[in-house]
C-alpha cells in the first residue's frame, strides 16, 4: 500500500497547493457541459433544424419529442464524451501532466509552456486516446452482443443467473473493470510522451510494462476514484424509471453530475497521482 | 474594469442559458413539456380514481382545457379534450364524459378520425355502465358514419369479442358474420387498395373466429395473390399452412402453401419456423 499512498498523499497536496492543476480538468468538464446543453437544446428550435435530420435517420422521430429525447440523452451524451476525450482530453491530459511534471520538479506552473509542450505532441496523444477508446467502445460492444446472442438464442440462464441480471448488474460491472483494466494499461503512455519524450509505440509498449510492474498500485489508483463514479452508472441505467417517477429534466442533472465527478474529481486524481507514482517509481531507479 | 466586463458577460450568459433551458419557447417541443406536465397530473386520477380527492379534478380537467384552448392548432389539444372525456369516465361521471364527447364532435366534425374515436369512447361510457344496447347504437353509427376509419374499421370485430367475453356465442356468431359481410362490402367498395387488403385480413380473422377454415385459407389466397407485390404476405402463407395442416387436415396445401412461402419469401423471418414446419409434414 506504501506507493499508492504516497502517490495519493503527494497528489492531494499538490492540488491543494497548486489549484492550477485542476485548469486543463475544468476546461474539459466546460467543453462537455456545453456539448451537453447541446445535446438537450437539439429538440428544439433553432437546433432542431440542424440535428434533427441526424437523429431521425439514426434513431428515430420520437427521440426529437418530450419526454423521450431524455432516454436518447444518456446514449448521446456517452458517444459525444468519446469523441471530445479523443479531439480534446487528450491534448488536456497532456497539458496536466506537463504541469505535474512542473510541480513535481518544484518549477514554477505556467500554462502556456505546459500546453505548447502537450501541442507538439499532439498527434500521438491523439492516436493514443484513440485506440484505447475505440479498444474499450469495441469491447463493450462485443460482450453486449455475445450476451445478448446468447440470450435470443433461447437460453433463460447463464450460470444459474438469469438474463435480467446479466443484462443489467452484471453487464454493467464487467463494463466497469473492462474500463480500469484498460485505462490502467494505458495511463502511463501520456506521461512517457510528455515527460520522457517518448515516440508513440513506445510510450504504449512503455506504458503497457510499466502496468504490469506496477500491477496492484495502478489498479488502486485507477479503480479507488473510478467506484465514485458508480451511482452515476447505476442511475443512466435506470433513465426510464427516472423519467416516469421522478421528473425527465432528472436525467439531464444526473448526467450534469456526472461530468463534475467525472471530469472535475476522477480525471484530476487519476491523471495526477498515476503520474506522481511513475515520477516516484522513476526517482527509484524503477523504470522501463 | 476588465473584470467588470468579464462578469457582466457571464451575467449575460447565464441569463441566455436558463431562459433557454427553461423553455420559454413556444415552439412544439415546449407544448409537448406542457401537455406531458398536465398529462401527469391527470395520471393520478387515472391510476386511482376514487382515492382522488373531489376537487382534483375540476383542477386537472381546467389544466387541460386550458391546454386546449391555448394550444389548438397542436395534435396534443385533441388529445387533452379525449383525456378531459376519460377523466370524467374513470369518476364515474358519464353524463359529464358525453357531454365533453359531443363538445369534441362538434369541435372536430372535420376530422374523421377524431370522430370516429369520440363515438368509440361514447360508446364505451354506455358499455362501462352496463348498457349494452346504448354502446351497441354507438358502435353501429361509428361503422356507418366512418367505416374507413381505423376505429370504424376494428369496430365490428370488437362487437363480437364483446359477446365472446360474456360468453354469448349465438350473438358472437351473427356479430361475426354481420362483420363478414361488412368487410366483404368494404373490399368491393375499395378494391386492391390498402383499405382493401386491410378488410379482406380483417375477414380472415372472422372467419377464423367462426372456424369457417374453408373460407379463412380462400380469404388468405386472395391476399396472398392480389397484394403480393405491395406487402409482405409471408404471415398470410405461414398462416394458411397452419390452417390446412391442424384444422383441414390437408398436408399437401400445407406443403405447397410453406413452399410458397420459402420461394417468395427467402428473407423473411418466418424462414426457420416454414422450414421446420415442412420438415415436420415431410416426416409424416
Amino acid at each position: 500500500m506504501g506507493q499508492q499512498a504516497k502517490a495519493y498523499n503527494t497528489s492531494i497536496k499538490s492540488l491543494k497547493n497548486h489549484p492550477a492543476l485542476f485548469l486543463p480538468f475544468i476546461i474539459f468538464a466546460i467543453l462537455e457541459v456545453i456539448t451537453l446543453i447541446i445535446i438537450y437544446l437539439v429538440p428544439q428550435m433553432p437546433l432542431r433544424l440542424v440535428l434533427g435530420p441526424v437523429i431521425r435517420t439514426f434513431w428515430g422521430e420520437r427521440f426529437l419529442h418530450y419526454p423521450a429525447n431524455f432516454l436518447l440523452l444518456p446514449k448521446l451524451a456517452s458517444l459525444s464524451r468519446m469523441g471530445l476525450a479523443v479531439i480534446f482530453s487528450s491534448l488536456l491530459s497532456g497539458v496536466a501532466v506537463a504541469l505535474v511534471f512542473a510541480v513535481y520538479n518544484k518549477k514554477q506552473i505556467k500554462f502556456k509552456e505546459a500546453f505548447r509542450a502537450a501541442l507538439k505532441k499532439y498527434s500521438s496523444l491523439f492516436i493514443v486516446v484513440l485506440i484505447f477508446t475505440l479498444l474499450f467502445y469495441f469491447l463493450v460492444r462485443l460482450v453486449t452482443i455475445v450476451l445478448v446472442s446468447y440470450f435470443i438464442a433461447g437460453h433463460s440462464r447463464l450460470l444459474f443467473l438469469k438474463a435480467g441480471l446479466w443484462m443489467g448488474p452484471i453487464l454493467s460491472a464487467i463494463n466497469f473493470m473492462l474500463a480500469l483494466l484498460i485505462q490502467s494499461a494505458f495511463v502511463y503512455a501520456i506521461p512517457l510522451l510528455i515527460i520522457e519524450k517518448q515516440k508513440l509505440i513506445k510510450a504504449v509498449i512503455g506504458s503497457f510494462v510499466l502496468f504490469k510492474k506496477l500491477f496492484i498500485p495502478t489498479l488502486i489508483l485507477v479503480g479507488l476514484p473510478m467506484l465514485v463514479y458508480i451511482p452515476i452508472i447505476v442511475l443512466n441505467s435506470k433513465t426510464a424509471f427516472l423519467i416516469d417517477k421522478v421528473f425527465p429534466e432528472f436525467v439531464l442533472w444526473v448526467y450534469f453530475f456526472g461530468i463534475v465527478i467525472s471530469s472535475l474529481l476522477i480525471d484530476p486524481i487519476v491523471t495526477v497521482s498515476t503520474t506522481f507514482l511513475y515520477l516516484l517509481n522513476k526517482e527509484q531507479g524503477i523504470g522501463l | 474594469m476588465r473584470h467588470e466586463t468579464m462578469k457582466n458577460i457571464i451575467v449575460l450568459l447565464l441569463f441566455v442559458l436558463s431562459a433557454t433551458l427553461s423553455g420559454c419557447a413556444n415552439d412544439q417541443y415546449a407544448i409537448e413539456k406542457q401537455y406531458y406536465q398536465a398529462q401527469k397530473q391527470a395520471e393520478k386520477i387515472f391510476k386511482n380514481p376514487h382515492a382522488s380527492p373531489p376537487n382534483e379534478l375540476e383542477r386537472v380537467v381546467n389544466i387541460l382545457s386550458k391546454f386546449a384552448e391555448k394550444h389548438p392548432q397542436s395534435n396534443l389539444a385533441v388529445e387533452a379534450e379525449f383525456n378531459i372525456a376519460r377523466l370524467y369516465i374513470v369518476k364515474e361521471e358519464y353524463a359529464q364524459a358525453r357531454t365533453q364527447i359531443q363538445k369534441i364532435l362538434d369541435k372536430y366534425s372535420k376530422s374523421e378520425g377524431a370522430c370516429s374515436e369520440a363515438l368509440f369512447l361514447k360508446g364505451n361510457s354506455y358499455e362501462i355502465e352496463n348498457k349494452w344496447d346504448a354502446a351497441l347504437l354507438q358502435y353501429k353509427k361509428l361503422m356507418q358514419d366512418y367505416p374507413i376509419t381505423l376505429r370504424g374499421l376494428d369496430t365490428p370485430i370488437y362487437i363480437a369479442q364483446h359477446y365472446k367475453v360474456k360468453y354469448q356465442p349465438d350473438k358472437m356468431v351473427v356479430a361475426l358474420q354481420e362483420a363478414a359481410v361488412h368487410y366483404q362490402a368494404l373490399a368491393a367498395k375499395y378494391p386492391k387498395s390498402p383499405l382493401a387488403y386491410q378488410s379482406h385480413m380483417l375477414l380472415a380473422q372472422c372467419y377464423i373466429e367462426l372456424k369457417d377454415w374453408q373460407n379463412a385459407v380462400s380469404t388468405f389466397s386472395s391476399i396472398a395473390d392480389t397484394y403480393k407485390d405491395k406487402v409482405n404476405a409471408d404471415g398470410v402463407l405461414l398462416n394458411m399452412a397452419l390452417i390446412y395442416n391442424r384444422e383441414l387436415k390437408d398436408k399437401v396445401k400445407a406443403k405447397e402453401a410453406l413452399e410458397r412461402l420459402s420461394k417468395e419469401y427467402p428473407r423473411s423471418r418466418l424462414i426457420k419456423t416454414a422450414t421446420a414446419l415442412l420438415k415436420e409434414l415431410e416426416k409424416k
